[in-house]
């Protein structure tokens, strides 16, 4: 029996991310564009070659539009053919551009009826000449309009080409001396010319609409499949991984029980005391173990009872600060600089913002080197994150936390990944360092649960470490209590 | 295991630093080897170098967890059994990883024991005692004493 070591999910994990989360819908948006002009590119390229391969282009051989439109309606079957077998392969966004690629190949195909009929009746009045002009004079700027994806071009196209095309229908009618039979036959034209415009318009309109929602749905569903699955995987690596924090400290726990049990009366006092005092300490780590474990339920089970207040900002950062373990992190060894003007406060739940501080500065010592300094400021800042929507939505003032590390750095590709639900960088499943991929995850959905958001600069360097951003709602008496502070921010934004 | 040699050394190998100081603390109490403990697998190879290096007699056993930085214990099962100077010498793996395909893969590298955290110290003593005994060259030593003194079973 082989099975993958355990930690192979999380770079799955990466690699799913980076290929859906970021961008996926622009993506698929772009590349269905692509092939629809591709497609109309060679359904048009095709028309042309047939017309201009021909010795006398008004020579009627309705044999070969014949076979092209036969050999448009084949592909355009096995295309949907092959769609169909990979959506029930369920690699359903193979199929979703298959189907788009068929659609496209309808059109063309109608298009090919539409020049063969007016080829096979339209001899006698000499619409033949025109007929591949007006081919090109209509589907190409329908097929512009439909790939620059502007709607009211669109509608204008059509409705400008309908009247051009029945100019052109009446001006032929005139020049035949407008006999019965040419009579029905200019009718017949001019509304199969007309129905197929709106054909044409229709199905591209459903194509990039309709389609593409299909496409988006599909996609969506397969990606929230796929990453239920990830996260399931996620969630088994994450149980053997609280398995593995688990039997440790025991082990060591049972090792000190043992020693008492067997070499009670013999052992030297001193001793004594150090074993009971690393036993207590193991004990101490089980249970820490399992209170992380819980306080993650209780995130998981939301937010709910916040106790609102006015927090002093200093006032939490030291004790955040005095609260990091400083037996497993070393933390003597960093220097700490706390950078926040005293008064600043924030509209907070104190025990909420005094958890984020502390998860942030022990990841802070924990992925830094040793004799490297971390930083902690605050600042006031005006509006929400981006000046467009600051100008229609004006949000209440922030204040913006920042904890700068000169540690290893988080690489790029990585962040998107940081705040997951266990996640934890592929990098350190191999290291000493000690986390369950929860910390994060917990600071994010705290931030959020408090009106506040948090993000991370990184640029995956070594050593230029990396910062995490908090924003906090400001108590509101602030933003009139400080408005010096407030104001650059607020002429900063256009 | 009664034994008349220069006191037998064993190495035990583990990345967390509170198994590390469990058994640097408890096992020279409760046995009578000389404990030499190592971080990780390259940290074990260094140790079992300088140790042999020192003229001093093959390790009796050595216990190996598998998850550590740098050299994980499955590569430094193979590691040590891939060089002729310490193929012979017992190996337990001792780990937090239960799993049958774990244990299959444990067992695959070469180890002659594995061993699921968390094991007592007594449990952990006597799976070394057994180790030590199955070890062909030990069991060869233990049947020539055996043969060499029929005595001892008067």
């Amino acid at each position: 029996m082989t099975a993958p070591a355990p930690d192979t999910s999380v770079p799955l994990f990466t690699e799913l991310l980076n290929r859906y989360e970021i961008d996926q819908q622009l993506l698929i948006a772009k590349r269905a564009d692509i092939i629809l002009a591709i497609s109309t590119v060679v359904g048009f390229g095709t028309d042309l070659a047939y017309v201009f391969s021909r010795p006398n282009p008004t020579t009627l051989l309705p044999a070969p539009a014949l076979f092209g439109l036969f050999a448009s309606i084949a592909t355009y079957t096995c295309v949907l053919i092959v769609a169909y077998r990979a959506a029930q392969r369920r690699n359903i966004l193979l199929a979703s551009y298959l189907t788009v690629l068929g659609c496209t190949l309808l059109v063309v195909g109608i298009q090919l009826v539409w020049i063969i009929a007016a080829r096979n009746s339209g001899s006698p009045i000499g619409l033949d000449d025109q007929s591949w002009q007006m081919f090109m004079a209509y589907f190409v700027p329908i097929a512009l309009a439909v790939v620059i994806g502007e709607r009211v071009l669109l509608y204008t196209t059509v409705v400008l080409l309908n009247l051009i095309s029945t100019v052109i229908l009446f001006e032929a009618f005139l020049s035949t001396g407008q006999d019965l039979s040419s009579r029905h036959q200019f009718i017949g034209l001019w509304i199969g010319a007309l129905m197929t415009e709106w054909a044409v318009a229709i199905l591209t309109l459903a194509m990039r609409s309709g389609f593409r929602r299909i496409i988006f749905d599909a996609t969506n569903l397969q990606y929230a499949v796929e990453r239920a699955r990830k996260l399931d995987e996620l969630k088994d690596s994450f149980i053997s991984s609280v398995n593995h924090e688990l039997r440790n400290p025991v082990m060591a726990l049972r090792g000190y029980l043992d020693a008492f049990a067997q070499l009670d009366t013999t052992l030297p006092p001193d001793q004594r005391q150090r074993f009971l005092a690393q036993a207590v300490q193991s004990c101490q780590n089980v249970q820490d173990l399992i209170e992380s474990v819980l306080s993650v339920r209780r995130i998981d089970q939301g937010l709910t009872n916040l106790q609102w207040e006015t927090v002093d900002l200093h006032e939490v950062a030291v004790t955040a600060s005095s609260q990091i373990d400083p037996r497993e992190t070393k933390a003597s060894e960093r220097a700490l600089h706390l950078m926040i003007p005293p008064g600043l406060t924030v509209w907070a739940d104190r025990i909420r913002v005094q958890q984020i501080l502390t998860n942030l500065l022990s990841n802070a010592i924990k992925y830094s080197q040793p004799g490297t300094s971390i930083e902690v400021s605050a600042r006031l800042v005006g509006l929400s994150t981006s000046a467009g929507r600051a100008r229609r939505d004006p949000k209440p003032t922030m204040v913006e936390i920042a904890v700068q590390d000169h540690g290893f750095g988080i690489p790029p590709n990585e962040i998107p990944l940081l705040f997951q639900k266990f996640v934890r960088l592929p990098r350190d499943l191999g290291s000493t360092i000690v986390g369950n991929g929860l910390g994060l995850f917990a600071c994010k959905e705290i931030a959020e649960a408090l009106g506040g958001e948090i993000w991370v600069e990184s640029t995956g360097v070594a050593g230029e470490g990396s910062t995490f951003f908090v924003r906090l709602p400001a108590t509101q008496d602030d933003a009139a209590l400080i408005p010096a502070l407030a104001a650059p921010e607020l002429v900063a934004a256009p | 295991m009664a034994s008349v040699s220069p006191p037998r050394a064993i190495l035990l190998v583990d990345d967390n630093p509170e198994i590390f100081a469990m058994y640097r603390a408890v096992l020279p109490a409760m046995s009578d080897f000389l404990i030499l403990t190592a971080e990780n697998g390259v940290d074990a190879l260094e140790q079992i170098e300088a140790y042999h290096g020192a003229n001093n007699p093959p390790l009796s056993c050595i216990i190996i967890d598998v998850m550590m930085p740098h050299l994980d214990g499955l590569h430094l099962v193979r590691a040590l059994r891939g060089d002729p100077a310490t193929a012979d010498i017992p190996l337990v793996i001792l780990t937090a990883l239960a799993q049958d395909y774990q244990r299959f893969a444990g067992l695959a590298s070469g180890a002659d024991q594995y061993l699921t955290k968390p094991v007592s110290v007594p449990q952990l003593l006597a799976a070394i005692d057994r180790a030590i005994a199955l070890a062909p060259d030990e069991r060869l030593r233990q049947w020539q004493a055996l043969a060499e003194a029929p005595d001892a079973d008067g």
